[in-house]
């Protein structure tokens, strides 16, 4: 293993100039794995915060040994849902350049199959993937052309094991409730919005009203990591998390609840536009209840009420086109959710 | 020091120096000798001075400690800068009454600024009894002293605590404690008013008068494209407003792609 990584070394009467030249004419090294995860992507920025596992050998010949988290994968919400969907962790591969005799980062990309997608650094945190099993890697001892063109698939969603959609045209797999026309979507997926997000545990209020075990929050455009809570111009309770409005993105258990009431121990929703992780359960401008849930009103404890669910979200993953940045800088300090200080400041002074 | 970090020194002393003063730079043998060699030595107008820390103080911890024993050898008033701070304007009206100022204030996050209490010390070690715990942190990313009286018991304080400190894995916790913690609680001991020149984070991002390059220096490591570009806006300021110091910086190995 990792008997690639030695054409990273500098060879016995080496000269600098040398060095850099053969280290800059080298193919990119298989160097790590991507994760690329639901509760990573980011739908209004349209990319994903990329946890990484690097192959420890390859790391350590760097000036700057990279770090797991802090890479943005930018990708459509419909073919990010593709990727999450296999479950599994992508080969990633970097170029290196040399400068006075230390290795650094020039290139990374990731592996996604049918094609590839570059990253970049922008401290973006991303949380790591729960139940990932890392076993040794073994060093490709395939070099690689950087740049392969990406192809595009077929557009199209499709629900997997427990999807509940409500809409027209959809087709769903095992377990799933169909009503309406043309939609395929990942397990319990689907996203749309942009704008904030959440570590683990925030709580926030918003013009509705918010209660739980878990957080509650209010408005737009939120992204929660696990575990979030929110409630929108209605009512959300929950053991688990209660939202609404739209535009959010939750990670597994999350619980949802538009203008109208949403109550469960697992996860109600209501709204639009809205993504959930695993075992998530979306309604619409109507009322909306997760397993052993009851609600005041014309629902009773555990009973769907497909019928009245007739505004569910217009669509499923929601492909926004990918922000235009107007110098590199502004793309860093824009897509970080770090705090201000932790990012830097007055940098546009200089 | 990286390419990055270089340039970044060179247009903080040259904004300093055009602002508001000479400057001093307090280096160990080590870093005395890399500014020699690379000529940078003269750029500071007060020259280099040498800087020991005491030996029972962890380096690896306490990485910043040499900040301190600068401080408790130089005259007063005098203001310390770190090295990825730009400094562009006169600081002088702003401390024209004031004994004590640091750049900003910052609350008291758990992950950053935990209980002292949990920290692991010696035997024997008794941090001062009216120390205000609930005082909020003082970057001192900039700090300025006026009085030795102060300066002293500061210094005194921090490396009392660093010496006696008993962390060996925790590089932020400890070393934070004692130069950011120690400093505002060490003004209230004394009834001393601590300025801050940006009076809350929120105005960080709108104010025009500092850079700090900070947790930005991970983007610039880890991403080439945006440390190219830093470095390239870098060398174009130096090249327009300091050019005595851009004829140096294009001459570095380091800088020359950028010259």
């Amino acid at each position: 293993m990792g008997k690639i990584f030695t054409w990273l070394d500098r060879r016995k009467n080496e000269t600098d100039s040398a060095y850099e030249t053969r280290i800059g004419s080298l193919a990119a090294f298989h160097a790590g794995y991507a994760f690329l995860t639901l509760e990573n992507y980011i739908p209004g920025l349209s990319a994903f915060a990329v946890h990484i596992v690097w192959n420890g050998e390859f790391n350590s010949k760097l000036a700057y040994p990279l770090p797991p988290s802090g890479f943005m994968l930018h990708i459509s919400g419909q073919e990010a849902e593709e990727l999450i969907r296999q479950h599994k962790a992508y080969p990633v591969y970097v170029s290196c350049f040399c400068r006075l005799g230390r290795l650094y980062m020039d290139k990374l990309y990731a592996d996604c199959g049918a094609f590839d997608h570059e990253m970049y650094y922008n401290a973006c945190e991303a949380i790591p993937p729960e139940g990932a099993v890392f076993e040794a890697m073994k060093a490709d001892e395939r070099l690689r052309s950087s740049g392969l063109p990406a192809k595009r698939r077929g557009s199209g969603r499709r629900f997997g094991r427990g999807s509940y959609l409500t809409g027209s045209g959809y087709r769903f797999g095992k377990g799933s409730y169909r009503t309406g026309s043309g939609y395929r979507f990942g397990q319990g997926s689907f996203t749309t919005g942009s704008g904030y997000r959440f570590g683990r545990g925030s709580f926030v209020t918003g013009s509705g009203y918010g209660f739980g075990y878990g957080y509650g929050s209010g408005g737009s455009g939120y992204r929660f990591g696990r575990g979030s809570f929110v409630t929108g111009s209605g009512y959300g309770f929950g053991y688990g998390y209660g939202f609404g409005g739209s535009g959010y993105r939750f990670g597994r258990g999350s619980f949802v609840t538009g203008s109208g009431y949403g109550f469960g121990y697992g996860y109600g929703f209501g709204g639009s536009g809205y993504r959930f992780g695993q075992g998530s359960f979306v309604t619409g401008s109507a009322y909306g209840f997760g397993r052993s849930s009851y609600l005041r009103g014309s629902y009773r404890r555990g009973s769907y009420r497909p019928g009245l669910m007739t505004e569910g979200p217009a669509v499923g993953m929601i492909a926004a086109p990918a922000p235009v940045w107007r110098n590199s800088s502004e793309r860093i300090i824009r897509t970080s959710p770090r705090i201000i200080e932790e990012l830097g400041y007055g940098l546009g002074l200089i | 020091m990286q390419d990055h970090e270089l340039v970044t020194l060179l247009l903080s002393l040259a904004a300093f120096q055009e602002n508001n003063g000479d400057c001093a730079m307090y280096a160990d043998e080590t870093a005395a000798a890399w500014l020699r060699e690379r000529g940078l030595d003269k750029l500071f107008r007060r020259g280099l001075k040498p800087l020991q820390v005491p030996e029972d103080i962890n380096a690896s911890v306490f990485w910043a400690a040499g900040k301190l024993c600068a401080l408790k050898a130089e005259e007063l008033p005098s203001v310390m800068i770190d090295t990825d701070l730009i400094i562009w304007k006169d600081l002088a009206p702003d401390l024209k009454s004031r004994s004590i100022a640091v750049i900003h204030r910052e609350d008291l996050r758990e992950e950053i600024y935990p209980d002292p209490a949990g920290f692991k010390m010696k035997e024997g070690y008794a941090r001062p009894a009216d120390w205000d715990l609930t005082e909020k942190a003082a970057n001192t990313a900039l700090l300025y002293i006026k009085d030795s009286a102060f300066r002293d018991a500061y210094v005194g304080q921090a490396l009392d605590f660093m010496e006696n400190c008993l962390e060996d894995s925790d590089r932020l916790c400890p070393m934070v404690f004692a130069e950011q913690r120690i400093l505002p609680m060490c003004a209230k001991q004394r009834g001393l008013e601590l300025y801050s020149f940006v009076d809350s984070m929120e105005r960080l991002a709108e104010q025009r008068s500092f850079t700090h390059i900070w947790g930005h220096k991970d983007v610039l490591r880890y991403n080439t494209e945006e440390r190219r570009s830093f470095i390239s806006r870098c060398m174009n300021r130096l090249s327009r407003d300091y050019p005595g110091v851009y004829a140096v910086a294009a001459g570095l190995k380091e800088l020359e792609e950028y010259a």
